[in-house]
């Protein structure tokens, strides 16, 4: 559970305090640096994000209704932020999911025990080896806690398509624990 | 299991699959045990992807993040803000009010100014100049043909017309040249006048066959005249100045 920043802080910003945003950032970066990466499994994507996240948010701050956790509202945008810059950046997104090599397995790193690879290690390789949209879709849905809909919404997918595409995700995901599992 | 099993059993887990399907997974033993399987794979992926960070972050970073935004930081109050509100609230303020009183009437009288140096200013001065030294050379040159014909005693009925057509412009050009410091146009205009007032005033039959009292061609001063405005005309129409 994220603790969550005072809400006056949160007022003063939308005020347009700068200092008031400034505390924000420090409570905040961290965790939209970390779901950035979760969303990219690339570090210098998940630093503009997180950059694109909060000038965003200071942008849109006096929108923010203080009825809703102010770190739900922050890592919405995050999510958001995330999906357009994946589009922006030529990686194939939304259009790839007709596409053959999405069906490729990921490439079985238990199966070359001389790496020495531990099982945090394979399922964080087996992670940046998702596909954008599966990684995208997997993570909206079990860690951020998305609904089907609500995730195939903002992937501009049907949500048939979305389950197919989690549950492939999670296949791919499950399948280094078996290996681990046989090593 | 199948594969359509394994596609149901994880809707279960995530929570979107209806409550009928829910329940006929949960009446299945087997099921239910794939199902604690999956919620222990899920977990040990959550665990692995929070344990195994590839991507270490500085104790300071959130302070490294804010130096690399806080420059780009717009508000969308300032945004929202226009110039116009901007000086509005500035006007209204009670400390600047006589500033903005003095301000505004600034502006109106540098607009009235610039107006007045527009109206002016619109035509170009030293272009003015030259229309009026083409026209001044235009009226001698009919004033020369005028006075020319009297003199010659080939003046007709309309004569005295013509003549007071030459004076009335003459007076004009006159006025015109009031504000041009050039002395010698004027003077020949003002020699000018007198004869043309003479002729303007007999009656036609008067001048023709019978020289008005001041007949000009028998006049001490008529040849200085005739030359005065044959020097004048080639002045204007060479060099189209006032002098």
């Amino acid at each position: 559970m994220m603790n969550e920043i005072d809400q006056q802080i949160v007022q003063r910003a939308a005020q347009g305090d700068k200092q008031a945003f400034r505390l924000i950032v420090l409570h905040y970066a961290t965790a939209v640096n970390r779901l950035a990466y979760r969303y990219t499994a690339d570090a210098s994507y998940a630093e503009d994000i997180a950059q694109e996240t909060f000038i965003k948010a200071f942008q849109a701050i006096n929108r923010y209704q203080a009825n809703a956790k102010f770190s739900t509202w922050l890592l919405r945008i995050t999510t958001n932020s995330a999906i357009d810059y994946l589009r922006k950046s030529n990686r194939l997104l939304a259009d790839s999911l007709d596409t053959e090599d999405l069906q490729q397995d990921i490439p079985d790193h238990g199966i070359n025990t001389e790496d020495h690879l531990d099982l945090n290690q394979r399922l964080s390789q087996a992670m940046s080896d998702l596909s954008d949209v599966e990684r995208l879709a997997v993570t909206m849905k079990h860690h951020q806690g998305y609904s089907i809909n609500e995730t195939a919404q903002v992937l501009n997918i049907k949500s048939n398509a979305c389950k197919q595409t989690i549950f492939r995700a999670v296949q791919k995901l499950r399948k280094q624990l078996t290996t681990g599992a046989n090593v | 299991m199948k594969h359509i099993d394994d596609e149901k059993l994880l809707m279960v887990y995530l929570g979107e699959a209806s409550q009928e399907e829910t329940d006929a997974v949960l009446q299945s033993k087997q099921a239910c045990e794939q199902l604690d399987q999956l919620e222990a794979d899920m977990q040990a992926i959550e665990n692995a992807s929070n344990a195994h960070n590839q991507n270490p972050l500085p104790a300071d970073y959130g302070q490294q993040l804010w130096h690399q935004i806080a420059d780009q930081l717009e508000s969308p109050a300032e945004n929202k803000v226009s110039w116009w509100h901007k000086l509005q609230s500035y006007m209204l303020q009670p400390h600047y009010s006589l500033a903005s009183f003095v301000l505004v009437a600034g502006l109106v009288m540098v607009a009235f100014w610039a107006g007045r140096q527009q109206v002016n200013g619109g035509i170009d001065g030293q272009l003015q100049e030259q229309l009026l030294a083409q026209n001044i050379q235009l009226h001698l040159t009919q004033s020369e043909i005028f006075l020319t014909q009297v003199s010659n005693g080939n003046g007709t009925s309309t004569m005295q017309s013509t003549a007071q057509r030459l004076l009335t412009s003459n007076r004009i050009f006159k006025q015109a040249l009031a504000n041009y410091e050039g002395q010698f146009t004027q003077q020949i205009l003002k020699n000018l006048e007198p004869v043309l007032l003479e002729y303007a005033n007999n009656p036609a039959n008067q001048i023709h066959g019978q020289q008005p009292a001041a007949n000009w061609v028998n006049n001490s001063t008529s040849n200085d005249l005739m030359f005065q405005i044959k020097t004048m005309k080639k002045q204007l129409a060479e060099k189209n100045d006032i002098i």
